[in-house]
């Protein structure tokens, strides 16, 4: 059963310096149970579509269905079936214990307080934070705050979770527990995840379908696997000496789907992840990084990511969208 | 709404209460309170000694308003905090999302009436003991269980007005990014002017009086007095006009938030940050 519908979903912002389209007709589906991501760079309108879903924003033209319910006429029941949470790790009330944060946000839903207080103590111990319970809020560090900030996510029992950017500078520990609770959420209480991300490790891990997004159009749509092994272009990583830092943009060479370049200022290297347009091409690029006296260590063959699969389509890695690199 | 509104209360509670040792947040919010009243209590007095006009009835009134006035102005900005720190703290958007948001903002306006009610109380005592101690007059104030109770009740029924104005405040920290934190100063100086807090409305030139008796706090002062220093009679017709200005106030508040609300999902403001 689809849980989360969107049916040409659009959102024009007006600015000061003109009509901004942030979502252009993004249509699909998320079933019940699945742990579904929503990839790419910043900007790239994955907020503008969680806002539209969790009903705190309206869009310009489209329909969207949470649970069924329409995010426009039918807002009051949508959130009642909706958690979310986002990367900010300021939520909640500082002079307040972490359990009473919890509890209160409980209340606002309607839950009986002995409910409120098995699920905050269940919650609680599935992050692993029961010890932090009664502690107030601004004493918590960061990593049990966006703890406190998932677990207030699922408090009200939703049918439906968003996340936007959930373990966005989360410690590494932090980061696991949340990605085995999204999985567990929705594979033992039938919950639909909903998880808007730039973290491609993340998406690969934990996700059942991925949509790639990129200025507020949706580019593909598959598991991870699928939309790896569609991508029949060779991907090659060249590491080369700090003068591969002088190619700003991989496009221009000749061959050259799309690619990003990380630079090692320390250690004066540079690696440059390219997507041929086909084998044939990789003699050429080598001599053309010759010929701009960059000197190439080594180069091999290496699997696509979904990074990958989102420079095939864009041309450009996350980091060069992000700074505006056009493809 | 009964859950949620209280949840709220308690939260708004936590909130005041809750970053020290709750009777030292008493002590502390009285002393601005009690400050208030008796500086206006001693330029009335200096002044009137001056002229040779002292007159302890004046005292009493200047007492009453100035420690009610007080109360209103300290519990008034609340919606606006909630609303203005929870877009910074991102609380507000989650309290939106879970249809709260009325809930809420009248559950942490109870809270800090409630913490504001204690402070005017020890207010106006401590400014009553200070004016025998230091002027050596003594007030013709009546604490009798009828006269408190009429008094409070003038409180409650301030509380609907506030929240009205409360929820006109938020409605405007919806759509800010960048809150004028000085508003509630502005607001809470109009309302001294003209709520009769430490001068008589008549003594406002014309047309300026028609804005006092519309104000729902002028009627609560008056019916304060009435309640406290006499004469009884005019206290019914005093906390009626009290009573109506205040629910109109509060529709009126009522509708401005609603829309403001819906503007604001249109927009893109609700969880928009305030700095």
């Amino acid at each position: 059963m689809a849980n989360v519908v969107a049916e040409n979903l659009t959102r024009v912002f007006e600015t000061k310096s003109g009509r901004l389209l942030a979502l252009d007709s993004v249509s699909f589906e998320v079933q019940t149970g699945e742990v579904f991501g929503l990839l790419g760079p910043n900007g790239a309108g994955k907020t503008t579509l969680i806002r539209i879903l969790t009903t705190l924003l309206l869009p310009t033209y489209g329909r969207a269905l949470v649970g069924g319910f329409d995010v426009v006429k039918e807002a009051k029941k949508v959130r009642s079936i909706i958690g979310f949470s986002s990367s900010s790790e300021r939520v909640g009330f500082d002079f307040v214990t972490a359990r009473r944060n919890l509890w209160f946000f409980s209340q606002l839903y309607g839950t009986p307080t002995g409910e409120a207080n098995r699920r905050i103590e269940e919650l609680a111990a599935l992050l692993e934070f029961q010890d932090q319970l009664d502690r107030k809020l601004y004493t918590l560090t960061t990593g049990y705050r966006q703890r406190l900030n998932i677990a207030r996510a699922f408090i009200n029992d939703p049918q439906v979770v968003f996340f936007d950017e959930p373990t966005n500078g989360m410690d590494v520990f932090s980061a696991k527990k949340v990605r085995e609770l999204f999985v567990k959420e929705a594979k033992t209480n039938s919950r639909t995840i909903f998880l808007a991300t730039h973290n491609m490790f993340e998406a690969e891990e934990v996700c059942d379908r991925v949509a790639i997004i990129d200025r507020g159009r949706i580019l593909a749509i598959d598991s991870p696997e699928n939309l790896k092994s569609s991508l029949s272009k060779p991907v090659v990583l060249f590491e080369t000496d700090i003068a591969g830092a002088s190619i700003s943009d991989p496009t221009r060479l000749d061959g050259v789907v799309g690619g990003t370049i990380k630079v090692d200022n320390e250690n004066e290297t540079a690696k440059i992840r390219v997507i041929l347009r086909d084998e044939d091409f990789l003699e050429r690029v080598l001599q053309l990084l010759e010929k701009r006296g960059i000197r190439v260590f080594n180069y091999q063959r290496i699997e696509p990511t979904l990074e990958d699969v989102f420079i095939s389509l864009v041309g450009a890695g996350f980091a060069e969208r992000e700074r505006g690199i056009e493809a | 709404m009964i859950r949620k509104l209280a949840a709220s209360i308690m939260l708004g509670l936590e909130r005041e209460f809750g970053w020290t040792f709750p009777p030292l947040v008493i002590l502390l919010s009285m002393i601005p309170a009690t400050a208030g009243v008796l500086t206006a209590v001693m330029v009335y007095w200096v002044g009137a000694s001056a002229a040779d006009r002292a007159d302890p009835r004046w005292v009493a009134f200047l007492i009453v308003g100035a420690s009610l006035y007080t109360h209103f102005a300290s519990y008034i900005w609340a919606p606006l905090s909630a609303v203005s720190e929870g877009k910074a703290s991102y609380t507000y958007p989650l309290v939106f999302i879970s249809h709260s948001s009325l809930s809420y903002i009248a559950g942490r306006v109870v809270a800090s009436f409630i913490e504001s009610s204690f402070t005017a109380v020890l207010a106006l005592g401590a400014a009553t003991l200070a004016v025998k101690a230091l002027l050596g007059v003594t007030l013709e104030l009546s604490f009798t269980p009828l006269s408190i109770a009429l008094f409070s009740i003038g409180m409650i029924v301030g509380l609907l007005a506030a929240l009205g104005l409360g929820l006109m405040l938020a409605a405007y920290a919806i759509f800010v990014t960048r809150l004028e934190w000085g508003l509630p100063v502005y607001i809470s100086g109009i309302l001294m002017i003209f709520s009769e807090a430490i001068f008589p409305s008549s003594a406002l030139p014309a047309p300026l009086p028609i804005i006092a008796e519309s104000l729902p706090f002028t009627h609560i002062i008056r019916a304060a007095r009435a309640a406290l220093i006499g004469p009884l009679s005019l206290y019914p017709a005093e906390i009626l006009a009290a009573a109506l200005l205040g629910f109109a106030w509060f529709l009126t508040g009522l509708a401005v938030y609603t829309y403001s609300e819906g503007i604001g999902r249109r927009r893109g403001y609700i969880d928009y940050r305030v700095v």
